[in-house]
């Protein structure tokens, strides 16, 4: 069962804020999972990214809007694809 | 503190099924409340619609309640009958400068099983001067520390297979 109220917010949202939503999320834990795996805490990446470890803060935890040039820049520094495209894909 | 049930507000999710308390007598329960408050206001129903995307579509069907989306406190209870530690979680979405923040309980820390209960405008620096999430936060406190006890009384256990919490008694109504 799903509760009537959140059935019918939900019902009523529009599809381009759902998929933002998923997205933008999805982004936050991708970078988590790279940092974890690499064994990267948000101090080690500010020093490596010559930030202050306040900022990376922020990326991670919403307070900064994730540009796609933040994306770039934290893909560089950590070495792994935080997004894939299409192309990507099928390759 | 008054009775109040828990109850199931969704368990349709993969990755998490979310609880919400009731007060006994009232027929709305705490979560609709506030979904239902912020979705009539003009300057908020966006922000509502996509605080549930994140819970239901982010937290329930992708990810569940890990803890890169999960934000707990611990927190000294104050101005309760009953004093002590407790650990609530807050649901926000993570963008910059999002202004909804929903109260919420980890059931043993476990990722698939959350209990939401209410919240309200993030409007000052802090929590607690947010003249309209600091009663929230207050109540969620008195909410979850009834919960974690009647789980340590045994009153309430976790069918983990079937992410649900069972009443010991077998009651179909958990009452707290």
């Amino acid at each position: 069962m799903r509760s009537k109220v959140a059935k019918r917010i939900q019902d009523e949202t529009p599809e381009e804020v759902r998929i933002f939503v998923r997205q933008y999320t999805d982004i936050v834990v991708r970078i988590n999972e790279i940092m974890e795996t690499k064994g990267y805490t948000q101090k080690d990446l500010a020093e490596r990214m010559k930030k202050k470890p306040s900022e990376i803060n922020k990326w991670l935890k919403g307070n900064h809007n994730l540009t796609l040039k933040t994306l770039a820049k934290l893909e560089a520094e950590l070495g792994e694809p935080i997004i894939f495209t299409s192309s990507q894909i099928a390759l | 503190m008054n009775t109040f049930a828990l109850e199931i507000w969704d368990d349709e999710a993969a990755k998490c099924t979310f609880y919400t308390v009731r007060w006994d007598e009232v027929r709305e329960n705490e979560t609709d409340k506030f979904f239902n408050k912020y979705y009539s206001i003009v300057e908020t129903k966006q922000s509502t619609q996509e605080l549930l995307s994140f819970v239901l579509d982010s937290l329930g069907e992708d990810h569940g309640a890990i803890d890169a989306l999960f934000n707990r406190f611990e927190n000294e209870v104050v101005g309760l009958p009953n004093k002590g530690k407790v650990t609530i979680g807050e649901i926000v979405f993570l963008y910059p400068n999002f202004p909804l923040r929903l109260y919420a309980l980890r059931v043993n820390n476990r990722n698939d099983l959350v209990i939401l209960f209410n919240g309200g405008i993030k409007s000052a620096q802090t929590n607690q001067n947010s003249k309209d999430l600091n009663l929230k936060w207050i109540e969620a406190c008195q909410f979850a520390k009834r919960i974690e006890k009647a789980f340590r009384d045994k009153e309430i256990i976790i069918d983990s297979k079937k992410r649900k919490i069972l009443s010991v008694n077998g009651d179909d109504e958990i009452l707290l």
